[in-house]
Order: C-alpha cells, then sequence, then structure tokens
C-alpha cells in the first residue's frame, strides 16, 4: 500500500494510466509514504526540478520535472529493495502461464523487460518485471503486477509488437535514457493475489544476430549467476540460503542466448510441454 | 493518546496495542523507524508477547525491523571476530566501546538495537601499532581531502575511520572519549584503568559507571541529539539495568566527578527520568542538580530536547523540531571546538556541499 | 608449523550439487561456491577438528590417492585459502 502525493500533473496522469486497475483505500496503513514535489531552489523557475521523498527523507538528487513519472517509478523499487525483508527479493521478471512460472533474471541490458513485456502480451501472466518477491517460508512467488519498463529502441519495438497495450508518454534523458512503461494487463493485476510457485529459473541474454541456443545450467552456476542480482539476500542471513537453494533445488536452471524475438518466445511456448 | 506516548509507552512498558487505528500504526511505525527505533519497538513487543493482535501491515514493517536487526548484530559479532584475529597478536590493551561493548556483555540494551560501526579505544601511544595492525589486515582509510584528515589527526579524539575494503565496515579508533578541542578532557588512562576484561576476548569494556557517563558524554556533549530519543532510550537501559547492583548510583557519582563529566551527566539523568521516568532514587536527582548549568540552559535545552524527540501527530517532524535541531548541532559544535577552528570547519563543510 | 595445527569449521550450512558445493557462513554472513575437493575437506572439518596430517590421510582413503607429501602442501595450502574467506578458525586452546 503506497501513500502517494504530488502537485506534478505528470506524475498524476502517469499514475492514474499505469495504475488504473490497482485498489486504492483511504485512511489506512500505508507501507511507503511517497512525495514528489519542486525542490525550492533556484531552479524552480528556469529548470524545473522534482525531489522525491521516501517516509521523509530524500534518496535521490533532483532531477528534471518531465522525468518525474521515471523518478516515481525507481522511487518505488527503492522503497520495496529497501525495505521489504520478508521475502527473498530477486532482479528477476516472472511469468506464469497453466500453473508454470518462469523467472528471468537478469542484469540491465539483457533483454529481460522485452522479453517480459512481449511474453505477457501474449498471454503469459505478469507477476512482475523488475522485482520478484519470493516466500522463505512456502517458496511461493507473490505477484505486483507494476508496469513494465521498457528502454530506448525496444519502446518501438514493444509498440509494433503489441500495438494493443497501453503505454506512458515516452520519458528522455533520463540516466538509462529513454523510458516507457508498458501497463500490465488488466487480468494480471486481478490476480495480483495469486502466488506461483516458480518452475524454471531462465537466464536471457539479448545479443544482435545470435541465432537462438539453450543451455541447462548446473545449480551451483546459476547461484553464482544469480549473485548479482540479489537485492537483500545478505540481510535475510540463513534464511536467505536457505531460500535460494530451495528455489535452485526446485527450479530447472536454463541459459537463452537469442536476438529473435518471436524465436525464443517460440521456445518459451514449448518449455511446459519439455518437462 | 498522542503518539509519541504511545511509542513511549512501549519503551518502558510494553502493552496490547490493540485500539490502534491504521493511520495511527502508520505514523507510529514511520516515527519508530526515523529515530532508529523500530528495531527496538519489535524486540519489547516480541518479548512481551504482544505481537499477536498487531494488524498484517504493521506486523509485517516490525518484522523487517527485526530482520535488519538481527543483521545488524551478525555483522558487528563478525567485525568483532575479524578484529580480535588482527589485533590480538599485538597485546596492548584495547577496549570495546557503545554497541560492540553492550554486545559482547550481552546487556538488554544491545537487543534490537541496530548499529553496526565499531567503536575502539586505545592508549595514544598505541595508535600507530593498532592502526598498522588494522591497515595489515585490509582496513584502510576511507578518501578525505587533507583539511579532513588534518581535523582527525590533529584535532580530534579519532583516527581517521578505517573502512575495510572487501566489507566496507568501519572500525573508529579513539584514544579519548571526548574531542581533545572540546571543554571537557575525561583522562583517558583512568576509563583503561578501570576497565573490565571480556571472557573469551582479547578486549575489555568501560566498568558500568564509565558505560553511562560515556554515553551521557556521547549524546550530550559530543552529539547533536539527531536521533536524541535513541539516545535517552540507550541510556534509560543503562540505568536499569546497572541500577540492580546497590551500590551502582554513588559509583556513577563519584566518577562523574573523578572524571568530570557532571555536566553531561546531570542532563543525562534529568532526560532519562523526564521522557522515559527511569526509576532513579530521587537523592541521586537531587545530588545531580549541583551540577546543573545556570538558568537559562536548563530552561532552553528543556525546550530544544523536547522538541527534538517528539513528533507531530502526523508523525512528521515540524519546524519547531528542525529549529531545535539546528540548534543543538550548533551547540555539539560549539562544545566540541573553541570557536575559531569551528568557524573554519563549518566554512570548510559548507564548501564541500 | 602449520601441519600441527588443528582447524575446525566456522558454524556453516552446507548443500553438496553437481558442481560443487555451496557454503554458507552463519557467523561472516558470506556465501561460497567450492570444487568438490574444497567442499569435502569443509566437510571433514565440520564433521570433527583436525589437522593438515589428519585431512591429507582422509581425503587420500577416500578418493584413493596417495597421501604424500605433495598432497599435505595442497591441503595446507587449501585450508590457507579458507582461512583467508573466513570458513574456518585454527582451534586455540
Amino acid at each position: 500500500m503506497v501513500h502517494v502525493n504530488s502537485p506534478l500533473a505528470n506524475v498524476a496522469d502517469g499514475v492514474q494510466l499505469l495504475y488504473k486497475d490497482f485498489p486504492y483505500e483511504v485512511d489506512s496503513f500505508a507501507d511507503f509514504h511517497v512525495r514528489l514535489d519542486r525542490p525550492h531552489n533556484h531552479h524552480r523557475l528556469w529548470h524545473p526540478q522534482v525531489l522525491c521523498y521516501l517516509n521523509d527523507e530524500c534518496p535521490f538528487a533532483p532531477l528534471p520535472t518531465d522525468q518525474a513519472l521515471a523518478v516515481f517509478e525507481s522511487l518505488l523499487n527503492f522503497s520495496i529493495y529497501a525495505t521489504i525483508y520478508h521475502f527473498l527479493i530477486l532482479h528477476a521478471a516472472s511469468i506464469e502461464r497453466a500453473g508454470y512460472t518462469a523467472i528471468l533474471p537478469a542484469p540491465p541490458g539483457s533483454g529481460k523487460s522485452t522479453l517480459c513485456a512481449a511474453l505477457v502480451s501474449r498471454g503469459w501472466r505478469l507477476l512482475t518485471d523488475e522485482l520478484t518477491l519470493v516466500s522463505p517460508s512456502t517458496g511461493l512467488i507473490s505477484p505486483m503486477a507494476r508496469p513494465i519498463s521498457l528502454k530506448n529502441a525496444s519502446i518501438d519495438v514493444m509498440q509494433q509488437f503489441a500495438p494493443q497495450q497501453t503505454f506512458s508518454p515516452k520519458v528522455y534523458n533520463t540516466i538509462k535514457g529513454t523510458i516507457a512503461y508498458m501497463r500490465a494487463p488488466s487480468e494480471s493485476v486481478a490476480r495480483m493475489h495469486e502466488t506461483a510457485a516458480p518452475t524454471w529459473m531462465i537466464f536471457p541474454k539479448y545479443q544482435a544476430g545470435a541465432a537462438t541456443s539453450v543451455k541447462l545450467l548446473p545449480k551451483g552456476a546459476a547461484f553464482i549467476r544469480l549473485s548479482s542480482g540479489l537485492v537483500n539476500y545478505s540481510i535475510l542471513g540463513a534464511v536467505g540460503f536457505e531460500a535460494m537453494t530451495q528455489l535452485l533445488e526446485r527450479t530447472l536452471c536454463y541459459e537463452i542466448l537469442y536476438s529473435d524475438l518471436d524465436e525464443a518466445m517460440g521456445w518459451f511456448d514449448r518449455l511446459p510441454t519439455a518437462q | 493518546m498522542a503518539i509519541d506516548t504511545v511509542l513511549k509507552t512501549i519503551l518502558t512498558q510494553p502493552q496490547p496495542l490493540t485500539d490502534l487505528t491504521h493511520p495511527q500504526w502508520d505514523v507510529l511505525i514511520h516515527s519508530a523507524q526515523r529515530v532508529g527505533l523500530l528495531g527496538r519497538v519489535q524486540y519489547l513487543l516480541a518479548a512481551g508477547g504482544l505481537l499477536e493482535g498487531i494488524p498484517e501491515q504493521p506486523k509485517m514493517h516490525l518484522e523487517t525491523a527485526r530482520i535488519v536487526a538481527d543483521n545488524e548484530r551478525r555483522i558487528m559479532r563478525w567485525e568483532i571476530n575479524r578484529i580480535t584475529r588482527a589485533l590480538r597478536e599485538l597485546q596492548v590493551p584495547i577496549l570495546l566501546l557503545k554497541g560492540a561493548a553492550y554486545l559482547v556483555t550481552d546487556l538488554p540494551v544491545s537487543n534490537g538495537r541496530v548499529s553496526s560501526d565499531i567503536d575502539l579505544l586505545v592508549h595514544k601511544k598505541d595508535l600507530t601499532a593498532v592502526e598498522g595492525a588494522l591497515k595489515a589486515h585490509g582496513w584502510e582509510h576511507t578518501k578525505l581531502d587533507e583539511y579532513d584528515q588534518l581535523y582527525y589527526r590533529i584535532w580530534s579524539h579519532e583516527l581517521p575511520p578505517l573502512r575495510h575494503r572487501e566489507r566496507g565496515t568501519v572500525v573508529d579508533v579513539h584514544h579519548t572519549i571526548l574531542p581533545p578541542t572540546g571543554r571537557l578532557h575525561p583522562d583517558p588512562e583512568k576509563l583503561l584503568a578501570e576497565a573490565l576484561p571480556v571472557k573469551g576476548l582479547p578486549f575489555s569494556v568501560l566498568c558500568p559507571p564509565d558505560m553511562v557517563l560515556h554515553s551521557a558524554a556521547h549524546a550530550f556533549q559530543d552529539g547533536d541529539l539527531k536521533r536524541g530519543l535513541k539516545d535517552i532510550v540507550d541510556l534509560d537501559e543503562l540505568l536499569r539495568y546497572f541500577a540492580a547492583d546497590g551500590s551502582f548510583w554513588v559509583k556513577l557519582i563519584e566518577r562523574g566527578q573523578e572524571l568530570n563529566l557532571v555536566r553531561p551527566l546531570y542532563y543525562a539523568l534529568r532526560y532519562a527520568k523526564l521522557v522515559l521516568n527511569t526509576p532513579i532514587p530521587q537523592s541521586v536527582m537531587e545530588r545531580s542538580q549541583a551540577f546543573a548549568p545556570l538558568w537559562p540552559i536548563p530552561q532552553l535545552m528543556d525546550h530544544f530536547v523536547a522538541n527534538v524527540i517528539s513528533c507531530r501527530s502526523d508523525g512528521r517532524p515540524g519546524f519547531m523540531h528542525d529549529f531545535a535541531a539546528s540548534m543543538l548541532y550548533a551547540r555539539s559544535h560549539w562544545l566540541r571546538m573553541p570557536p575559531v577552528l569551528l568557524a573554519r570547519h563549518l566554512v570548510h563543510q559548507w564548501l564541500k556541499r | 608449523m602449520a601441519g600441527t595445527e588443528v582447524w575446525r569449521a566456522a558454524n556453516l550450512l552446507m548443500r553438496s550439487w553437481d558442481d560443487g558445493v555451496i557454503v554458507y557462513n552463519l557467523d561472516s554472513g558470506t556465501t561460497h561456491l567450492l570444487n568438490p575437493t574444497a567442499g569435502q575437506v569443509l566437510y571433514y572439518l565440520a564433521d570433527a577438528h583436525a589437522s593438515v596430517g589428519v585431512l591429507s590421510h582422509r581425503l587420500a582413503c577416500e578418493n584413493d590417492l596417495e597421501s604424500d607429501e605433495e598432497l599435505d602442501h595442497t591441503v595446507e595450502d587449501l585450508l590457507k585459502q579458507l582461512d583467508s574467506l573466513g570458513l574456518i578458525e585454527p582451534v586455540t586452546e
């Protein structure tokens, strides 16, 4: 539950567009108080800026106002991984279909979000695009169904690939380049409270011109690969270790190298029957 | 019931919290978090069997605070392990201070406490040897400009902080407990002389009265009370625990006089009693009055301290809080450094921003 | 000499997988992936305190190897590495 406070129009519009299907309440307990506002400095007049606050502390430096929506999404990510410790958090997308769930861990630039957006637009349920929350006690993933963030060239790719999806306006000149968000399908949001048992851990890697190739990964190697995408693992201590080892023991781990999105998606489609 | 009262009640006499509304929980959780006391709150509620009736959402935040506190504890224990490996060959007297001391002696104040820096006190003549041994085991000085390096080495009471190359954890090595440029100079030799050895480790800790006096000096002489309530909670816990020894109060006053720390002791006793109703014998309160500063300072301090530790009912610090906090910050620098040095230091800090 | 020094494992959680042993050090909070041999030695030390000689002998027996000075040196190097990682400690009492 997030309490959002901002006088900025692009924040209000962006949140309404991307979180249209999310429930809202008043007078409740807010896990995070998020505020985006203009800082009180001379930039106010000719280089309008936005400053964000999480529970009255300011984690980021000011940025131009037209990046406010991106700031909002980054701030939510930050809020989650800085404070949610009763889940093991992985930097990974997760998708589910017919009871089978794939976790897609990947560093920036691996094409994870594009692949995730493509799969979601073709019928996979979006559990999450950025942060996968795994319960240490049950091993199940708790979905968030927040917007999928797309960068630079992949924005146009996705808008062509799935024109029926809803996209936010582009946000230019962020440190990651141009960003836009694809709203999670209503069904994914409606099923946000349905947890999912992970079946596969699939490490995607986009490489221009590469033929699609898939490799099975041994558990130890998968753990090492995952280690750079672990957000709160070290804070969880022994609980985190048990959660990780069980996750790897319950899933089949693959690495997929691809350049052709359709081919990669074809492999995903065939996955459940290959089990 | 005003929210800061609820927080104080949990800290001193935990009770079931069944009639708090969701917005009230919101304020309570976020204010405790802001002053670094959520871990303590969780510990007290858990120890009192009071977690049962709490709604799911705030309970989740309490659970997070527990995980963080446990993790900090583990980090601190491991650091002590590694420092032991680095320093045990030296065979020089080394004192653990503050959080590390509370942890190795299993004091109740260490429960739910969140801190991971390690503070050591050594004889000034052993500073170089200790610094050398730590550097040989992976600690290195953080990047400081020349001015800051000079400030630490010449004017301060500690080496520039040492950060471990791989773990990123920090060790502060002190040779006194207050800056030499300040107005009070408790003799470190006296502290070391009365220190108590810790079983199984090559370290000692301050004796009980000295622990309290150090905590008081840290809060009221050296510090700016930024986390005011947290400092007072530490003092309250230490006083309650050590009071089990009947002779503690007399020793506390005597030692305060011997170390010339009666002024911070006066403040410590006054505010522990006022804020958290610490059970301090009336005779001790009366005795400490003799150490009070002249009018109007006690009244001003009362006002500033009250503002710094309170929170508005929506949980956000207000103007009065910020003003009081800035007055205390200015005061702490004034107490730390002579006026000429202070002007230079503040200008330098401001320019760096 | 290190040959007579006795070692023990830190407080560890371990899992043996096809490609190695994944270890969690409860004291330091660090996680390591060790090759199977290093993992084996660590399992021995988690079982009982031991010196280089004892470990070398056990490793030789269970893996059908020559128990010789070269194996001793290998084990000694391994113990130095495990010590620097904080996974083992010398027994000082």
